[in-house]
Protein backbone atom coordinates (compact mmCIF):
# COMPACT_ATOMS: atom_id res chain seq x y z
CA UNK A 1 0.00 0.00 0.00
CA UNK A 2 2.68 2.74 1.09
CA UNK A 3 5.07 1.37 -2.11
CA UNK A 4 1.76 2.45 -4.30
CA UNK A 5 1.69 5.72 -2.79
CA UNK A 6 5.11 6.48 -3.37
CA UNK A 7 5.46 5.43 -6.71
CA UNK A 8 2.57 7.80 -7.05
CA UNK A 9 4.66 10.66 -5.55
CA UNK A 10 7.39 9.69 -7.81
CA UNK A 11 5.15 9.64 -11.01
CA UNK A 12 3.96 13.50 -9.62
CA UNK A 13 7.42 14.70 -9.22
CA UNK A 14 8.02 13.80 -12.78
CA UNK A 15 4.75 15.41 -14.34
CA UNK A 16 5.06 18.64 -11.56
CA UNK A 17 8.74 19.18 -12.59
CA UNK A 18 7.61 18.69 -16.44
CA UNK A 19 4.53 21.25 -15.64
CA UNK A 20 6.86 23.76 -14.43
CA UNK A 21 8.81 24.15 -17.28
CA UNK A 22 4.96 25.29 -19.18
CA UNK A 23 4.75 27.97 -16.06
CA UNK A 24 7.61 29.47 -15.30
CA UNK A 25 10.05 30.82 -17.10
CA UNK A 26 13.52 32.60 -15.74
CA UNK A 27 16.18 30.83 -16.61
CA UNK A 28 18.60 30.87 -13.70
CA UNK A 29 15.42 28.89 -11.86
CA UNK A 30 16.61 26.16 -13.84
CA UNK A 31 20.27 26.60 -13.52
CA UNK A 32 20.00 26.66 -10.45
CA UNK A 33 17.92 23.81 -9.67
CA UNK A 34 20.00 21.51 -12.17
CA UNK A 35 22.64 21.62 -9.70
CA UNK A 36 20.81 20.36 -6.45
CA UNK A 37 18.78 17.68 -8.76
CA UNK A 38 22.55 16.89 -9.79
CA UNK A 39 23.77 16.44 -6.20
CA UNK A 40 20.35 14.91 -5.22
CA UNK A 41 21.17 11.63 -8.11
CA UNK A 42 25.18 12.43 -6.63
CA UNK A 43 24.26 12.08 -2.72
CA UNK A 44 21.81 9.69 -3.21
CA UNK A 45 24.52 6.98 -5.04
CA UNK A 46 27.20 7.65 -2.57
CA UNK A 47 25.32 6.84 0.30
CA UNK A 48 24.29 3.86 -1.06
CA UNK A 49 27.96 2.47 -0.90
CA UNK A 50 28.95 5.21 2.34
CA UNK A 51 25.83 4.91 4.42
CA UNK A 52 24.35 1.48 3.32
CA UNK A 53 27.77 -0.16 2.87
CA UNK A 54 29.81 1.68 5.12
CA UNK A 55 32.89 2.80 2.03
CA UNK A 56 33.50 5.94 2.43
CA UNK A 57 33.78 6.90 -1.16
CA UNK A 58 36.21 10.32 -1.54
CA UNK A 59 36.18 9.77 -5.62
CA UNK A 60 32.35 10.71 -6.64
CA UNK A 61 34.11 13.07 -8.76
CA UNK A 62 36.27 10.23 -10.89
CA UNK A 63 32.77 8.68 -11.31
CA UNK A 64 30.94 12.05 -11.94
CA UNK A 65 33.52 12.85 -14.27
CA UNK A 66 33.82 9.77 -16.36
CA UNK A 67 29.92 10.39 -16.88
CA UNK A 68 30.79 13.24 -18.84
CA UNK A 69 33.83 12.21 -20.71
CA UNK A 70 32.20 9.67 -21.87
CA UNK A 71 29.36 11.44 -23.06
CA UNK A 72 32.03 14.24 -24.51
CA UNK A 73 33.28 11.30 -26.50
CA UNK A 74 30.23 10.12 -27.68
CA UNK A 75 28.79 13.42 -29.03
CA UNK A 76 32.24 14.01 -30.73
CA UNK A 77 32.29 10.50 -32.17
CA UNK A 78 28.85 9.83 -33.31
CA UNK A 79 26.71 12.81 -32.22
CA UNK A 80 24.71 10.42 -29.91
CA UNK A 81 21.15 11.17 -28.11
CA UNK A 82 21.10 12.22 -24.69
CA UNK A 83 18.92 9.32 -23.43
CA UNK A 84 21.54 6.84 -24.95
CA UNK A 85 24.74 9.33 -23.36
CA UNK A 86 23.05 8.77 -20.04
CA UNK A 87 22.65 5.03 -20.05
CA UNK A 88 26.54 4.52 -21.30
CA UNK A 89 27.67 7.32 -18.75
CA UNK A 90 26.26 5.04 -16.50
CA UNK A 91 27.41 1.68 -17.89
CA UNK A 92 30.82 3.17 -17.92
CA UNK A 93 30.70 4.59 -14.43
CA UNK A 94 29.04 1.50 -13.31
CA UNK A 95 32.31 -0.48 -14.58
CA UNK A 96 34.62 1.51 -12.66
CA UNK A 97 32.25 0.90 -9.72
CA UNK A 98 32.54 -3.03 -10.82
CA UNK A 99 36.32 -2.40 -10.35
CA UNK A 100 36.37 -0.25 -7.03
CA UNK A 101 34.36 -3.30 -5.42
CA UNK A 102 37.13 -5.57 -6.13
CA UNK A 103 39.25 -3.50 -4.23
CA UNK A 104 37.45 -3.67 -1.22
CA UNK A 105 39.19 -7.11 -0.70
CA UNK A 106 42.04 -5.49 0.29
CA UNK A 107 41.18 -2.30 1.38
CA UNK A 108 39.17 -1.13 3.86
CA UNK A 109 38.28 2.11 6.07
CA UNK A 110 40.49 4.93 5.21
CA UNK A 111 42.86 2.64 2.93
CA UNK A 112 39.66 2.03 0.72
CA UNK A 113 38.88 6.14 0.96
CA UNK A 114 42.70 6.92 0.23
CA UNK A 115 42.49 4.35 -3.02
CA UNK A 116 39.32 6.45 -4.33
CA UNK A 117 40.80 9.94 -3.91
CA UNK A 118 43.82 8.86 -5.69
CA UNK A 119 41.95 7.32 -8.68
CA UNK A 120 40.00 10.38 -9.61
CA UNK A 121 43.81 12.37 -9.08
CA UNK A 122 44.72 9.39 -11.94
CA UNK A 123 41.73 10.15 -14.17
CA UNK A 124 41.63 13.42 -14.14
CA UNK A 125 45.44 12.83 -15.55
CA UNK A 126 44.51 10.75 -18.04
CA UNK A 127 41.64 12.91 -19.32
CA UNK A 128 44.02 16.11 -19.02
CA UNK A 129 46.40 13.89 -21.53
CA UNK A 130 43.64 12.43 -23.95
CA UNK A 131 43.69 15.90 -26.58
CA UNK A 132 40.40 14.06 -28.58
CA UNK A 133 37.66 15.40 -25.37
CA UNK A 134 40.08 18.57 -25.01
CA UNK A 135 42.69 17.89 -23.03
CA UNK A 136 43.51 20.34 -20.14
CA UNK A 137 42.21 23.50 -22.30
CA UNK A 138 38.43 22.00 -22.05
CA UNK A 139 36.17 21.37 -25.11
CA UNK A 140 33.14 23.59 -26.45
CA UNK A 141 29.45 21.41 -26.26
CA UNK A 142 26.92 22.64 -28.88
CA UNK A 143 23.74 21.87 -27.16
CA UNK A 144 20.97 20.50 -29.87
CA UNK A 145 18.12 22.40 -30.91
CA UNK A 146 15.63 22.87 -28.23
CA UNK A 147 13.56 19.32 -27.84
CA UNK A 148 10.06 18.47 -28.76
CA UNK A 149 7.77 19.89 -25.94
CA UNK A 150 10.12 22.36 -24.54
CA UNK A 151 11.03 25.97 -25.41
CA UNK A 152 14.63 26.03 -24.72
CA UNK A 153 17.17 23.14 -23.82
CA UNK A 154 18.29 24.39 -20.13
CA UNK A 155 14.37 23.30 -19.46
CA UNK A 156 14.54 20.41 -20.84
CA UNK A 157 17.70 19.51 -18.75
CA UNK A 158 15.78 19.97 -15.95
CA UNK A 159 12.87 17.96 -17.03
CA UNK A 160 15.38 14.94 -17.43
CA UNK A 161 17.45 15.72 -14.20
CA UNK A 162 14.17 15.64 -12.02
CA UNK A 163 13.36 12.08 -13.80
CA UNK A 164 16.99 10.93 -12.95
CA UNK A 165 16.61 12.25 -9.37
CA UNK A 166 13.50 10.50 -8.73
CA UNK A 167 15.50 7.57 -10.43
CA UNK A 168 18.25 7.26 -8.02
CA UNK A 169 15.66 7.89 -5.11
CA UNK A 170 13.63 5.23 -6.32
CA UNK A 171 16.68 2.91 -6.98
CA UNK A 172 17.66 3.52 -3.43
CA UNK A 173 14.49 2.97 -1.93
CA UNK A 174 14.41 -0.12 -3.37
CA UNK A 175 18.05 -2.01 -2.24
CA UNK A 176 17.26 -0.20 1.17
CA UNK A 177 13.96 -2.34 1.56
CA UNK A 178 14.98 -5.31 -0.30
CA UNK A 179 16.77 -8.30 1.09
CA UNK A 180 20.23 -6.68 -0.20
CA UNK A 181 19.47 -3.36 1.74
CA UNK A 182 19.72 -5.79 5.08
CA UNK A 183 22.88 -7.83 3.43
CA UNK A 184 24.04 -4.04 3.38
CA UNK A 185 23.32 -3.21 6.43
CA UNK A 186 25.16 -6.17 8.06
CA UNK A 187 28.50 -5.73 6.21
CA UNK A 188 28.27 -1.86 7.32
CA UNK A 189 28.25 -3.09 11.29
CA UNK A 190 30.13 -5.73 10.79
CA UNK A 191 31.56 -7.27 8.07
CA UNK A 192 33.34 -10.54 9.05
CA UNK A 193 30.24 -11.33 11.19
CA UNK A 194 27.78 -10.83 8.04
CA UNK A 195 29.89 -13.31 6.05
CA UNK A 196 29.85 -15.48 8.96
CA UNK A 197 26.26 -15.43 8.85
CA UNK A 198 26.04 -16.58 5.63
CA UNK A 199 25.72 -12.95 3.66
CA UNK A 200 28.10 -13.27 0.26
CA UNK A 201 29.55 -10.16 1.21
CA UNK A 202 32.03 -9.79 -1.86
CA UNK A 203 28.76 -10.15 -4.18
CA UNK A 204 27.16 -7.28 -2.08
CA UNK A 205 29.75 -5.51 -2.16
CA UNK A 206 30.78 -5.17 -5.74
CA UNK A 207 26.76 -4.39 -6.02
CA UNK A 208 27.04 -1.58 -4.24
CA UNK A 209 29.86 0.05 -5.78
CA UNK A 210 28.29 -0.64 -9.31
CA UNK A 211 25.04 0.52 -8.49
CA UNK A 212 26.69 3.42 -6.86
CA UNK A 213 29.09 4.27 -9.86
CA UNK A 214 26.05 3.74 -12.25
CA UNK A 215 24.14 6.42 -10.61
CA UNK A 216 26.98 8.92 -10.60
CA UNK A 217 27.99 8.41 -13.83
CA UNK A 218 23.98 9.06 -14.89
CA UNK A 219 24.82 11.89 -12.86
CA UNK A 220 27.36 13.07 -14.50
CA UNK A 221 26.45 12.68 -18.34
CA UNK A 222 24.28 15.51 -19.05
CA UNK A 223 26.92 17.84 -17.57
CA UNK A 224 28.28 18.69 -21.07
CA UNK A 225 25.02 20.18 -22.16
CA UNK A 226 24.53 21.94 -19.05
CA UNK A 227 28.07 24.23 -19.31
CA UNK A 228 28.62 23.74 -22.95
CA UNK A 229 32.31 23.98 -21.88
CA UNK A 230 33.94 21.03 -19.92
CA UNK A 231 37.61 21.30 -18.89
CA UNK A 232 39.01 18.83 -16.45
CA UNK A 233 39.22 20.83 -13.63
CA UNK A 234 35.65 21.14 -13.24
CA UNK A 235 33.88 17.99 -14.27
CA UNK A 236 36.76 16.67 -11.81
CA UNK A 237 36.34 19.35 -9.06
CA UNK A 238 36.51 17.79 -5.65
CA UNK A 239 33.56 19.87 -4.93
CA UNK A 240 31.51 16.75 -5.89
CA UNK A 241 33.15 14.62 -3.50
CA UNK A 242 33.06 16.76 -0.87
CA UNK A 243 29.30 17.57 -1.46
CA UNK A 244 28.40 14.16 -2.31
CA UNK A 245 29.59 13.04 1.13
CA UNK A 246 28.50 15.66 3.10
CA UNK A 247 24.88 15.59 2.43
CA UNK A 248 24.00 12.31 3.53
CA UNK A 249 25.94 13.01 6.40
CA UNK A 250 23.73 15.77 7.10
CA UNK A 251 20.60 15.05 6.08
CA UNK A 252 21.13 10.22 7.63
CA UNK A 253 22.87 7.80 5.87
CA UNK A 254 20.50 5.42 6.56
CA UNK A 255 17.43 5.94 4.96
CA UNK A 256 16.97 6.91 1.17
CA UNK A 257 15.69 10.61 2.76
CA UNK A 258 18.63 11.73 4.37
CA UNK A 259 20.79 12.24 1.04
CA UNK A 260 17.39 14.08 -0.33
CA UNK A 261 17.11 16.34 2.71
CA UNK A 262 20.94 16.67 2.75
CA UNK A 263 21.13 18.02 -0.82
CA UNK A 264 18.10 20.55 -1.18
CA UNK A 265 19.44 22.16 2.02
CA UNK A 266 22.57 22.29 1.38
CA UNK A 267 22.01 22.82 -2.40
CA UNK A 268 20.26 25.56 -1.48
CA UNK A 269 22.40 27.36 0.75
CA UNK A 270 25.40 27.23 -1.65
CA UNK A 271 23.24 28.51 -4.46
CA UNK A 272 21.88 31.44 -2.24
CA UNK A 273 25.14 31.59 -1.06
CA UNK A 274 26.89 32.28 -4.74
CA UNK A 275 24.24 34.44 -5.75
CA UNK A 276 24.34 37.10 -2.73
CA UNK A 277 27.51 36.83 -1.37
CA UNK A 278 30.70 34.84 -3.71
CA UNK A 279 30.90 31.66 -4.88
CA UNK A 280 33.91 30.87 -3.10
CA UNK A 281 31.82 30.64 0.08
CA UNK A 282 30.20 27.25 -1.20
CA UNK A 283 32.73 24.69 0.54
CA UNK A 284 33.30 27.04 3.90
CA UNK A 285 29.40 26.73 4.42
CA UNK A 286 29.65 22.87 3.41
CA UNK A 287 32.95 22.49 5.68
CA UNK A 288 31.00 24.31 9.02
CA UNK A 289 27.23 22.79 8.52
CA UNK A 290 29.17 19.41 8.54
CA UNK A 291 31.20 20.12 11.60
CA UNK A 292 28.36 21.07 13.24
CA UNK A 293 26.06 18.22 12.49
CA UNK A 294 28.88 15.92 13.19
CA UNK A 295 29.33 17.03 16.46
CA UNK A 296 25.68 17.55 17.65
CA UNK A 297 23.93 15.48 15.52
CA UNK A 298 25.61 12.58 14.03
CA UNK A 299 22.83 10.98 12.66
CA UNK A 300 22.09 13.89 10.83
CA UNK A 301 18.29 15.48 10.43
CA UNK A 302 16.40 11.87 9.70
CA UNK A 303 18.11 10.58 13.19
CA UNK A 304 17.44 13.62 14.93
CA UNK A 305 13.93 13.91 13.80
CA UNK A 306 13.47 9.98 15.19
CA UNK A 307 15.16 10.79 18.29
CA UNK A 308 13.08 13.73 18.59
CA UNK A 309 9.26 11.55 18.21
CA UNK A 310 10.93 8.86 20.00
CA UNK A 311 11.18 11.13 23.15
CA UNK A 312 7.45 12.17 22.34
CA UNK A 313 6.10 9.15 22.23
CA UNK A 314 7.60 8.21 25.28
CA UNK B 1 23.32 -41.89 10.82
CA UNK B 2 25.71 -41.46 14.34
CA UNK B 3 29.27 -42.20 13.86
CA UNK B 4 29.42 -40.72 10.62
CA UNK B 5 32.41 -38.22 10.12
CA UNK B 6 30.70 -34.52 10.05
CA UNK B 7 34.15 -32.53 9.55
CA UNK B 8 37.43 -34.05 8.52
CA UNK B 9 40.02 -31.71 8.97
CA UNK B 10 43.11 -33.40 7.63
CA UNK B 11 46.72 -31.91 8.42
CA UNK B 12 45.85 -28.49 8.29
CA UNK B 13 48.51 -25.79 8.59
CA UNK B 14 48.40 -22.23 8.31
CA UNK B 15 51.86 -19.76 8.60
CA UNK B 16 51.57 -16.40 9.25
CA UNK B 17 54.80 -15.15 7.63
CA UNK B 18 57.79 -16.92 9.35
CA UNK B 19 55.25 -18.04 12.00
CA UNK B 20 53.54 -21.72 12.06
CA UNK B 21 50.27 -21.19 13.83
CA UNK B 22 49.21 -24.45 12.95
CA UNK B 23 51.38 -27.90 12.01
CA UNK B 24 49.42 -30.68 10.53
CA UNK B 25 46.52 -30.55 12.84
CA UNK B 26 44.11 -33.09 11.79
CA UNK B 27 40.44 -33.01 13.48
CA UNK B 28 37.54 -35.80 13.20
CA UNK B 29 34.36 -34.63 14.78
CA UNK B 30 31.28 -37.08 14.27
CA UNK B 31 28.02 -36.06 13.57
CA UNK B 32 26.11 -35.19 16.76
CA UNK B 33 29.01 -35.14 18.98
CA UNK B 34 30.23 -32.98 21.82
CA UNK B 35 33.99 -32.09 21.15
CA UNK B 36 36.17 -29.90 23.17
CA UNK B 37 38.48 -28.05 22.11
CA UNK B 38 41.71 -26.48 24.52
CA UNK B 39 44.88 -25.54 24.95
CA UNK B 40 46.91 -22.86 26.62
CA UNK B 41 46.72 -19.34 25.09
CA UNK B 42 48.13 -18.76 21.59
CA UNK B 43 48.21 -22.60 20.92
CA UNK B 44 46.19 -21.97 17.48
CA UNK B 45 42.71 -22.77 18.84
CA UNK B 46 40.77 -19.59 16.96
CA UNK B 47 42.90 -20.13 13.89
CA UNK B 48 42.09 -23.26 13.61
CA UNK B 49 38.60 -22.49 13.64
CA UNK B 50 39.42 -19.12 11.46
CA UNK B 51 40.44 -21.99 9.21
CA UNK B 52 37.61 -24.57 9.24
CA UNK B 53 34.78 -21.71 8.98
CA UNK B 54 36.55 -20.07 6.35
CA UNK B 55 37.48 -16.70 8.12
CA UNK B 56 41.32 -17.61 7.09
CA UNK B 57 42.57 -20.06 4.11
CA UNK B 58 44.88 -23.07 5.46
CA UNK B 59 47.80 -23.10 3.59
CA UNK B 60 48.04 -26.73 3.80
CA UNK B 61 45.86 -29.47 3.71
CA UNK B 62 41.94 -30.34 3.43
CA UNK B 63 38.90 -30.03 5.05
CA UNK B 64 35.99 -31.88 4.30
CA UNK B 65 32.47 -31.21 5.55
CA UNK B 66 29.42 -34.09 5.69
CA UNK B 67 31.79 -35.39 3.04
CA UNK B 68 32.33 -32.76 0.79
CA UNK B 69 35.58 -31.19 0.52
CA UNK B 70 35.44 -27.22 1.62
CA UNK B 71 39.24 -26.05 1.34
CA UNK B 72 38.27 -23.53 -0.86
CA UNK B 73 34.81 -22.38 -0.18
CA UNK B 74 34.18 -18.88 1.04
CA UNK B 75 32.92 -18.40 4.43
CA UNK B 76 29.12 -17.57 3.67
CA UNK B 77 28.80 -20.89 1.42
CA UNK B 78 30.48 -22.96 4.67
CA UNK B 79 27.72 -21.12 6.92
CA UNK B 80 25.07 -22.11 4.70
CA UNK B 81 26.18 -26.22 4.43
CA UNK B 82 26.03 -25.73 8.19
CA UNK B 83 29.13 -24.80 9.94
CA UNK B 84 28.46 -21.97 12.18
CA UNK B 85 30.77 -19.83 14.74
CA UNK B 86 30.34 -17.76 17.42
CA UNK B 87 32.83 -15.05 17.97
CA UNK B 88 34.95 -14.82 20.98
CA UNK B 89 34.19 -11.00 21.29
CA UNK B 90 30.64 -10.44 20.40
CA UNK B 91 30.13 -8.90 17.17
CA UNK B 92 26.96 -7.76 16.77
CA UNK B 93 25.05 -5.74 14.68
CA UNK B 94 25.30 -2.48 16.23
CA UNK B 95 22.53 -0.58 14.42
CA UNK B 96 20.19 -3.92 14.39
CA UNK B 97 17.32 -4.64 17.65
CA UNK B 98 18.52 -7.81 18.49
CA UNK B 99 15.26 -9.50 16.82
CA UNK B 100 16.61 -8.10 13.69
CA UNK B 101 20.38 -9.33 14.36
CA UNK B 102 18.94 -12.89 14.17
CA UNK B 103 16.71 -11.94 10.62
CA UNK B 104 20.21 -12.02 9.04
CA UNK B 105 21.23 -15.66 8.99
CA UNK B 106 17.70 -16.24 8.88
CA UNK B 107 17.37 -14.74 5.45
CA UNK B 108 20.63 -15.38 4.00
CA UNK B 109 21.98 -18.66 6.19
CA UNK B 110 19.20 -21.02 6.98
CA UNK B 111 19.25 -23.72 4.34
CA UNK B 112 15.54 -23.19 3.63
CA UNK B 113 15.98 -19.75 3.20
CA UNK B 114 13.91 -17.11 1.76
CA UNK B 115 13.50 -13.75 1.36
CA UNK B 116 9.74 -13.39 1.33
CA UNK B 117 8.93 -15.44 4.78
CA UNK B 118 8.32 -14.16 7.92
CA UNK B 119 11.35 -14.46 9.46
CA UNK B 120 10.33 -12.26 12.70
CA UNK B 121 8.53 -14.73 13.89
CA UNK B 122 10.97 -17.29 13.87
CA UNK B 123 13.65 -14.99 15.32
CA UNK B 124 11.58 -14.78 18.22
CA UNK B 125 10.94 -18.02 18.64
CA UNK B 126 15.02 -18.67 19.06
CA UNK B 127 15.26 -15.81 21.28
CA UNK B 128 12.60 -17.39 23.47
CA UNK B 129 14.62 -20.20 23.58
CA UNK B 130 17.52 -18.97 24.43
CA UNK B 131 15.64 -16.44 26.86
CA UNK B 132 16.30 -12.55 25.89
CA UNK B 133 12.90 -12.54 23.90
CA UNK B 134 12.24 -9.64 26.33
CA UNK B 135 14.95 -7.61 24.72
CA UNK B 136 14.20 -8.59 21.35
CA UNK B 137 13.39 -4.79 20.34
CA UNK B 138 16.10 -3.38 21.56
CA UNK B 139 19.51 -1.88 20.09
CA UNK B 140 22.23 -4.16 20.84
CA UNK B 141 24.27 -1.67 22.34
CA UNK B 142 22.18 -1.67 25.45
CA UNK B 143 22.82 -5.53 25.96
CA UNK B 144 25.06 -6.65 29.25
CA UNK B 145 27.88 -8.98 28.80
CA UNK B 146 25.96 -12.25 29.55
CA UNK B 147 22.60 -10.98 27.05
CA UNK B 148 25.21 -10.35 24.79
CA UNK B 149 26.83 -14.05 24.84
CA UNK B 150 23.57 -14.94 24.24
CA UNK B 151 22.66 -13.23 21.25
CA UNK B 152 26.38 -14.68 19.39
CA UNK B 153 24.58 -18.03 20.54
CA UNK B 154 21.00 -17.39 19.38
CA UNK B 155 22.33 -15.81 16.08
CA UNK B 156 24.42 -18.62 15.19
CA UNK B 157 21.09 -20.59 15.99
CA UNK B 158 19.35 -18.95 13.46
CA UNK B 159 22.12 -19.95 10.91
CA UNK B 160 20.29 -23.40 11.10
CA UNK B 161 23.92 -25.09 11.88
CA UNK B 162 24.75 -28.97 11.66
CA UNK B 163 28.19 -27.92 13.40
CA UNK B 164 28.23 -25.19 16.08
CA UNK B 165 31.40 -23.77 16.88
CA UNK B 166 31.17 -21.66 20.28
CA UNK B 167 34.54 -20.03 20.67
CA UNK B 168 34.96 -18.93 24.37
CA UNK B 169 31.46 -18.08 24.87
CA UNK B 170 32.03 -18.51 28.31
CA UNK B 171 34.80 -16.51 29.12
CA UNK B 172 34.45 -13.47 31.83
CA UNK B 173 30.64 -14.92 32.73
CA UNK B 174 30.07 -15.69 36.31
CA UNK B 175 29.51 -19.28 37.37
CA UNK B 176 25.72 -19.13 37.08
CA UNK B 177 25.96 -17.69 33.67
CA UNK B 178 28.29 -20.51 32.67
CA UNK B 179 25.55 -23.16 33.73
CA UNK B 180 23.16 -21.21 31.54
CA UNK B 181 25.38 -21.29 28.81
CA UNK B 182 26.36 -24.92 29.16
CA UNK B 183 22.41 -25.93 29.38
CA UNK B 184 21.88 -23.98 26.15
CA UNK B 185 24.61 -25.44 24.11
CA UNK B 186 23.34 -29.30 26.26
CA UNK B 187 19.95 -28.91 24.80
CA UNK B 188 21.39 -27.57 21.61
CA UNK B 189 23.28 -30.82 21.26
CA UNK B 190 19.99 -32.98 22.08
CA UNK B 191 18.29 -31.64 19.03
CA UNK B 192 20.70 -33.04 16.93
CA UNK B 193 23.30 -29.99 16.34
CA UNK B 194 27.37 -31.10 16.56
CA UNK B 195 28.93 -28.54 18.92
CA UNK B 196 32.87 -28.09 18.72
CA UNK B 197 33.39 -26.04 22.39
CA UNK B 198 36.78 -23.47 22.79
CA UNK B 199 37.25 -22.77 26.39
CA UNK B 200 39.51 -21.65 28.94
CA UNK B 201 37.55 -23.23 31.60
CA UNK B 202 38.19 -26.51 32.33
CA UNK B 203 35.16 -27.10 34.94
CA UNK B 204 32.77 -26.65 31.82
CA UNK B 205 34.60 -28.49 29.05
CA UNK B 206 35.38 -31.49 30.95
CA UNK B 207 31.33 -31.55 31.66
CA UNK B 208 30.35 -31.05 28.22
CA UNK B 209 32.29 -32.45 25.74
CA UNK B 210 32.33 -36.54 24.99
CA UNK B 211 35.99 -35.86 23.25
CA UNK B 212 38.71 -33.33 23.88
CA UNK B 213 41.62 -32.15 21.39
CA UNK B 214 44.06 -30.35 23.18
CA UNK B 215 46.41 -27.98 20.79
CA UNK B 216 49.95 -26.51 22.08
CA UNK B 217 52.08 -24.21 19.88
CA UNK B 218 49.96 -24.85 16.88
CA UNK B 219 50.34 -28.92 17.29
CA UNK B 220 48.03 -31.31 18.08
CA UNK B 221 49.37 -32.94 21.23
CA UNK B 222 46.25 -34.99 22.56
CA UNK B 223 42.78 -36.52 22.18
CA UNK B 224 40.66 -38.71 23.88
CA UNK B 225 37.79 -38.41 26.44
CA UNK B 226 38.04 -36.08 29.26
CA UNK B 227 39.34 -39.00 31.88
CA UNK B 228 42.43 -39.30 29.54
CA UNK B 229 43.19 -35.67 28.86
CA UNK B 230 43.02 -35.14 32.27
CA UNK B 231 46.02 -38.13 33.27
CA UNK B 232 47.93 -37.07 29.90
CA UNK B 233 51.39 -36.28 30.98
CA UNK B 234 51.93 -33.98 27.97
CA UNK B 235 49.07 -31.59 27.99
CA UNK B 236 49.67 -31.06 31.76
CA UNK B 237 53.46 -30.03 30.81
CA UNK B 238 51.41 -27.86 28.02
CA UNK B 239 49.95 -26.36 30.70
CA UNK B 240 52.11 -26.41 33.36
CA UNK B 241 55.38 -26.52 32.41
CA UNK B 242 58.19 -29.05 33.82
Amino acid sequence: MKNKWLLALAIVIVLLGFALTRVVKNPYLYFASYVILQYIVLATAWNILGGYTGYVNFGTAAFFALGAYTSIFLIKAFAAPLPLLILAGGLVSGLLGLGIGYLTLRLRGVFFAIATLALAVVLQTMVINWQYVGGAKGINIIRPRAVLFFTSYVEFLFAVMVLLAVVAVAVAWWIEHSWIGRGLAAIRDNEEAAECMGVPTLKLKVFATTVSGFLMGVAGAPFPYYLTFVEPSSAFNLDYGVNSLAMPMIGGTTTWMGPVIGAVLLGTAQQVATVTISSALNLLIVGVVLVGFVILAPEGIVGLAKRLMRRRSA
Amino acid sequence: MPGLMLLDAQSVTKRFGGFNALTKVSLQVKEGERFGLIGPNGSGKTTLINCISGALRNDGGRIFFGGKEITNAPAHQRTRLGIVRSFQIPKPFTSMTVLENLCIPLEYAAPARSHTADVAAEAMEILQAIGIDSKANVLTTGLTQIEMRKLELARAMAAKPKLLISDEAMAGLSSAEVDDVLTILFRLNEHGITVIMIEHIMRAVMRFSERIAVLDAGEKIAEGTPEEIMRNKEVERAYLGE
